[in-house]
């Protein structure tokens, strides 16, 4: 569905070059939702934009990224915009996405109308239908955003991506800034959603927990583990994974030592060595992504050559 | 020890107040010496209300509020801002607590030259240091603007900046909501380091229920301007 192959994306500053993405694969299964989790700064959001090709100019992409079979970082912006919200959609953070002037039923036609050309008749009833569907009532579709609160803006948001019927939904924090009893009522609304194939981006551990079928960890623009999320959370095996879910207050609240290093000038070799305990000689040199029975992880830990 | 008594706050929108909202109802509160109470409730509950009240940043409409024995709703704007050296609030956006256009030096300066704790320049300057030590920064970061910080960064700056005037009682209205997994570990861990020290009592506001059993001696549950439920721990 989609494969990503060792895709880069370097920002050019004038402090230097900021490795934002530096040569991460990984591939979602049909029907899949794989979630990609990282903390601020690890180049998890920069990377979904790179799929949907939404990067500012300073940035420098290499790499591959393929959406059944066709490589979308060769693609025109022609091709580009027949693609955006009809096949791939996008669901955008809460806080500022829609736009306040428009009704939020109009924002979710938008899609429908912008790829199918149909009348507007039958776009409204799948309008409705969508709202319904999705819990947000039918009564709502005249209503402006200031109206909704966050949870239900949420809602909005999801409606808008899944309008025009995508084939992957790209999906960026939908639980960041809600409370924890809206997040668990996302949770539903994406299972609702149910069989369409998800790229989910979050630092809710928790979330990802409840919904995912994948997990994958990005620290530093590289991708340190991907697991199945069972095996992911009772056994995790990259050192930073370990550290994260020891720091959630359920699992005792362990801060992991140090700061996130500089972006410009990350570490040589492994970039987690200086806060990691395991750290020896070896990891001074790049170590490789590991295969162990399906699970992957870039430690010399797991190293048995 | 600070007290709330029978803590009401409506607040009022619209022409002529027309529309009213009970943020605050009729609540009574205490924070024991060293004490950690988590406050928990959903947005709109009423906790961050009553955690300004608790400090008088917001004057309640009824109730009274008694710190150490003195009641602070009776009190006039000089003999509050001596006693408000004692109370802090660590907010939960470190973005918008410190001054933009400031450094983290003067920032957290700012304190000990209003109550003027510091008889010189450098004076001021070791205070300060020995401070972000503590905190864990480094003397690099006196020099930067806030937006030059990380989310966690800032917060241990604005951490310092609380510790200033050595204060006996914290509000820490949601400090880790906006931040990494990680970072909310270390930076909890650091607000419970400084309470073993230093004695201090925090109000911890959060709406993370987990967290809120992890650091908490005692949870009050907040709902609809009212607490509805407490519950001691350990």
């Amino acid at each position: 569905m989609l494969e990503i192959e060792d895709l880069k994306v370097y920002f050019r500053t004038n402090a230097g070059k900021v490795k934002a993405v530096d040569g991460v694969s990984f591939e979602v299964k049909r029907r899949e939702k794989f979630t990609l989790i990282g903390e601020s700064g690890s180049g998890k959001s920069v990377l979904a934009q790179a799929i949907l090709r939404l990067l500012p100019k300073n940035a420098e992409v290499s790499g591959k990224v393929l959406f059944d079979g066709r490589d979308l970082i060769e693609l025109g912006e022609e091709d580009m915009r027949k693609i955006r919200g009809r096949e791939i959609a996008w669901i955008p953070q809460s806080q500022s996405s829609l736009n306040p002037v428009l009704t939020v039923g109009f924002q979710c036609a938008e899609p429908v109308i912008e790829h199918f050309r149909t009348d507007k008749r039958s776009v409204f009833a799948r309008v409705v239908r969508l709202f319904e569907f999705l819990g947000i009532g039918r009564s709502r579709v005249k209503d402006y955003p200031h109206q909704f609160s966050g949870g239900m803006r949420q809602r909005v948001l999801v409606a808008m991506g899944i309008s025009a019927d995508p084939k992957l939904i790209i999906a960026d924090e939908p639980t960041k800034g809600l409370n924890a009893s809206k997040r668990s009522q996302i949770v539903e609304l994406f299972e609702k959603v149910g069989d369409k194939t998800m790229l989910i981006i979050t630092h809710d551990l928790n979330f990802a927990e409840n919904l995912a079928d994948r997990i994958a960890v990005m620290y530093c623009g590289k991708i340190v583990e991907v697991s199945p999320a069972k095996e992911f959370f009772s056994e995790p095996l990259h050192p930073y994974s370990r550290g994260l879910l020891d720091s959630l207050p359920s699992r005792g609240l362990k801060p992991i030592k140090g700061f996130q290093p500089s972006m410009i000038n990350p570490p040589k070799g492994c970039r987690f060595r200086d806060r990691c305990e395991f750290a020896s000689e070896r990891c001074k040199s790049e170590p490789p992504l590991i295969n162990l029975n399906g699970r992957f992880v870039r430690c010399w830990l797991y190293d048995r050559r | 020890m600070i007290e709330g008594k029978k803590i009401k706050k409506v607040f009022k929108s619209g022409i002529f107040g027309g529309k009213t909202v009970v943020a605050v109802d009729n609540v009574d509160i205490t924070v024991y010496d060293g004490e950690t109470v988590a406050l928990v409730g959903e947005s709109g509950s009423g906790k961050s209300t009553l955690g300004r009240i608790l400090l008088m940043l917001i004057k309640p409409d009824e109730g009274r509020v008694i710190f150490d024995g003195v009641d602070l709703t009776k009190l006039k704007g000089r003999e509050l801002r001596r006693i408000r050296t004692k109370m802090q609030l660590i907010p939960q956006n470190p973005e918008e607590a410190l001054d933009p256009r400031w450094r983290i030096y003067d920032s957290i300066a700012e304190p000990i030259r209003i109550h003027k704790l510091a008889d010189s320049r450098n004076e001021e300057e070791e205070l300060i240091l020995e401070l972000i030590r503590a905190v864990g920064l480094k003397e690099e970061h006196l020099n930067r603007y806030p937006h030059e910080l990380s989310g966690g960064e800032l917060q241990r700056a604005v951490i310092a900046r609380a510790l200033t005037l050595n204060p006996k009682f914290i509000v820490c209205d949601e400090p880790t909501s906006m931040l990494d997994i990680s970072t909310q570990a270390s930076i909890v861990r650091l607000l419970m380091e400084f309470q073993k020290r230093l004695g201090i009592s925090y109000l911890f506001i959060t709406h993370d229920l987990e967290l809120a059993e992890v650091i908490a001696d005692r949870i009050l549950v907040m709902r609809s301007g009212k607490i509805v439920d407490e519950r001691s721990l350990h």
